[in-house]
């Protein structure tokens, strides 16, 4: 069974829809720079921040005043609402929701630590840090009654979801799923990422020899996905398949992954055999390239590995994002399914001089060119590897 | 001196959390991420914040610790040197 | 087809390792209940053990444990449900950097992320398979039970490990009195896992029929559920030997219908003994699973009525107030 994409909902740094990302992802401009929102001892460093205040959000979403959204939801609901009207969606009651998030409301539960107490008003922001309730926030404002769940398995959440969305529908417990993932900015993945010394002072350079860690970033994308024949019947155009994905676990280290790449490896080669794709069909790679060391090393040498002679255009976009951690997989996804409608590579900035130990540079300009077949890949901590390919419709 | 050498090391069981090991058990040239203690990169950190936070050196590039935390020895000469 | 191969429980009620229950410990009233089982390092390396949050080692047992019982079979996926994942170190970060944002160290954070315990299991197992982790409150670990269902679904041979996991930080406990300040009932902690496979062994104890998980079910819909299920299954209401009810302190009528619809069966509950947490519904499946092994389930759990004399179809129900529904129906073999 094929497992169609039928729309697309998305907002980060570099824009509000997916138009606007489209516009900067070929006019190469970044979002990443200095914060104006949130407040952090590390304001010095830059971040992909997206320039709208909660309250902002609030207002386009038409909430009412009495709400208990955190910004990830706020996020997560704007770009949700962008994907189910793309996609035509009437009944979205019955719809089952795979949400992806790792930071959840810990923005709202770092704010409000020191005020729970004894009958305060913001004890209902206490379980907030649990991505469950970021999830069941959202899917309360949509009317879900069916099922929902959240998957967090730190920056491949998004990605999984995508994935945990195919099987369901695969295995005929779901039709049409909305699935995607969501994360905000918040004081607490800043001072971790900070604290494991491997945020970059400057714009990061994904794959570039003198790379100087990641950039964080926020962000929010949605993906419906449903099965073929459901929308061949409701007559809805096919933005692109999901014709395999992969899932493994580079069991090495909690943060930091293997030098043989092992895990990406593995699971690179799971969503080949899963599409049923060889090496040479894949026309472009959406590399996790966050410009970590450590990351871009490892990704890279399983590129190398799996692709040996015949390695296709590669780009990280996580220079225009920054890195959005949950929501990483589902942003990058996004922007697959882009590529193959728009039939063009996306640059990776802040590039220029090549990793030895990999195969290949990355593609540094937009072009345009035949894209039948795209690889997305979302590494995360712990471990967890996952990876998409999206196919022309 | 020698003061220094024995405060590293039970700095090092405390803040790594080595519960296992002792004072007596690690000698001052034993490879702290080599065979004899088993450190890793994340305890690479925790060292670089102690050293900071304790003895006011900073050490921005986690590369350069490497060679600093070969061993007990190296970390306190390279104290002595900087302080 | 999912069977279990293999259960085990780190709580206040069970010894590790034994699968037996020492009821007598379960039975001491106290606000919150930590489970008590130390013996880690019969499990776990020190070097490993130094950093590894209580979630992280209580599952580390209970999945070595489930893996032993299971013939240690080749692995083909962890998949791990919890609530809130390794809060200790999580409150413990947090804290820290309200303190102050500079000079904090790595280690807490690394075991923030809710997806530790599945990648640590994946490192000590060293199970480079397919490895998920669903957060989701009290659907957590129903969550992960159903992804393991869609794992198996595969015609080759698959074994996966799969379990539900929460702790009860001191933050947590603080936090909880604020929550329910009238409450009388029990928060607690524990790790529930289960070696599931697509193949029935020797030492296959259950089958699980059916997993199903309704966000938002009112009340008067909830009779037309179970007889979808009982239908979807071929069973009748009188081929339920037993409930097994999450019964909490809120009383709401939805327990209430499943003890009329289920009259002439034996009627179960445990969260008076081991706590309240996100994941606590492993110990009603880990109950079953006992239950079959030793042809009864101990009537200290009873609630209501008599033990009927069989044991082969039980469900079991739980919700949390009101909302987050899950029908486990498994089977003895």
């Amino acid at each position: 069974m094929r497992v169609a994409i039928t729309g697309l909902g998305i907002i980060s740094a570099i824009g509000n829809h997916a138009e606007e990302h489209f516009f900067s992802l070929k006019n190469k401009q970044s979002g990443v720079g200095k914060l104006a929102l949130l407040e952090t001892a590390h304001d010095n460093l830059p971040f992909g921040e997206i320039k709208l205040t909660n309250q902002q959000l609030e207002e386009a979403l038409d909430l009412p005043k009495k709400n208990n959204f955190t910004r990830a939801s706020l996020l997560g609901l704007f770009a949700v609402k962008q994907a189910i009207k793309q996609a035509n969606l009437n009944l979205i009651g019955e719809l089952s929701f795979i949400n992806g998030t790792s930071v959840g409301g810990m923005d709202f539960s770092e704010k409000y630590w020191k005020e729970f107490k004894e009958n305060s008003p913001k004890n209902k922001y206490i379980e907030a840090q649990h991505p469950g309730f970021t999830t069941n926030t959202m899917a309360e404002a949509m009317g879900l009654k069916n099922y929902t769940t959240t998957i967090s398995t730190a920056c491949s959440s998004g990605a999984n979801a995508i994935i945990k969305a195919s099987k369901l529908i695969e295995n005929n417990q779901a039709h049409i799923v909305l699935a995607g993932a969501t994360d905000c900015l918040s004081k607490f993945t800043i001072n971790g990422f900070n604290s494991l010394k491997i945020l970059s002072e400057k714009p990061c350079m994904p794959f570039d020899k003198n790379r100087t860690g990641l950039n964080l970033g926020e962000g929010a994308a949605y993906l419906i996905l449903e099965s073929e024949q459901s929308a061949l019947k409701r007559n809805q155009p096919i933005l692109a398949y999901l014709s395999g994905y992969g899932n493994a676990n580079d069991a090495f280290h909690q943060t930091a992954s293997s030098e043989t790449g092992e895990g990406s490896f593995l699971t690179m080669q799971k969503a080949l055999e899963k599409s049923g794709l060889e090496t040479r069909d894949i026309d472009y790679i959406n590399a996790h390239g966050t410009a970590t060391y450590n990351n871009d090393l490892s990704e890279g040498i399983a590129i190398s590995k799996i692709f040996e002679s015949e390695i296709p255009e590669v780009s990280s976009t996580k220079a225009f994002t920054g890195h959005t951690l949950a929501a990483a997989g589902a942003i990058e996804a996004v922007f697959s399914t882009l590529a193959i409608q728009q039939q063009c590579i996306f640059p990776n900035l802040n590039f220029q001089d090549k990793i030895e130990e990999i195969g290949f540079e990355p593609q540094t300009g937009f072009v345009e060119k035949e894209i039948n077949h795209v690889l997305s890949n979302s590494f995360g901590f712990g471990g967890n590897c996952s990876s998409l390919i999206f196919s022309k419709a | 001196m020698s003061n220094l050498r024995e405060e590293l090391k039970y700095k090092i069981i405390e803040n790594l959390n080595l519960e296992d090991l002792s004072v007596e058990d690690i000698g001052n040239n034993d490879l702290l991420f080599g065979d004899d203690i088993g450190l890793d990169s994340i305890d690479a950190l925790e060292i670089i914040v102690l050293l900071e936070k304790d003895y006011g050196i900073k050490i921005t590039d986690p590369k350069q610790g490497k060679e600093i935390f070969e061993s007990i020895e190296t970390i306190a000469q390279f104290i002595e040197k900087n302080q | 087809m999912m069977y279990i191969n293999g259960f085990s429980a780190i709580n206040t009620l069970t010894k590790a390792g034994e699968n037996e229950l020492s009821l007598e410990a379960g039975f001491v009233a106290v606000p919150f209940k930590r489970q008590a089982y130390q013996d880690y390092k019969n499990y776990i390396k020190g070097a490993a053990l130094r950093r590894m949050s209580p979630s992280v080692k209580m599952s580390a047992v209970a999945a070595q444990q489930v893996i032993s019982q299971a013939n240690h079979k080749n692995l083909n996926g962890v998949i791990v449900g919890t609530g809130m994942g390794c809060k200790a170190d999580s409150d413990a970060f947090l804290e820290k950097l309200l303190e102050d944002e500079t000079l904090l160290s790595p280690t807490k954070f690394i075991q923030s992320t809710h997806n530790t315990v599945a990648g640590q299991l994946a490192i000590l197992l060293d199970c480079k398979a397919y490895n998920m982790t669903f957060v989701q409150n009290s659907l957590s670990l129903e969550s992960a039970l159903i992804d393991a269902q869609l794992e198996l679904a595969s015609s080759e041979e698959k074994n996966i490990l799969v379990g539900g996991v929460d702790e009860l930080s001191p933050k947590t406990e603080e936090h909880l009195q604020f929550l329910h300040p009238e409450s009388t009932f029990n928060f607690g902690e524990g790790a529930h896992f289960f070696m599931v496979a697509n193949q029935k062994y020797n030492e296959s104890v259950a089958q699980i029929k059916s997993i199903e998980l309704v966000s938002e079910l009112k009340a008067e819909n909830l009779q037309t559920k179970i007889n979808e299920i009982l239908e979807r299954n071929k069973l009748q209401i009188n081929d339920i030997d037993a409930v097994i009810l999450g019964i909490d302190q809120y009383l709401d009528n939805y327990y209430g219908i499943l003890q009329e619809t289920f009259h002439n069966s034996a009627v179960y509950t445990y969260k008076n003994k081991i706590g309240e947490f996100y994941t606590t519904n492993g110990f009603a499946l880990w109950l079953a699973c006992y239950g079959f092994k030793n042809q009864q389930i101990p009537t200290e759990f009873l609630y209501g009525k008599t033990v009927g004399k069989r044991l082969n179809n039980v469900l079991i129900y739980n919700q949390n107030n009101g909302k987050e529904h899950s029908f486990i129906l498994v089977q003895n073999l």
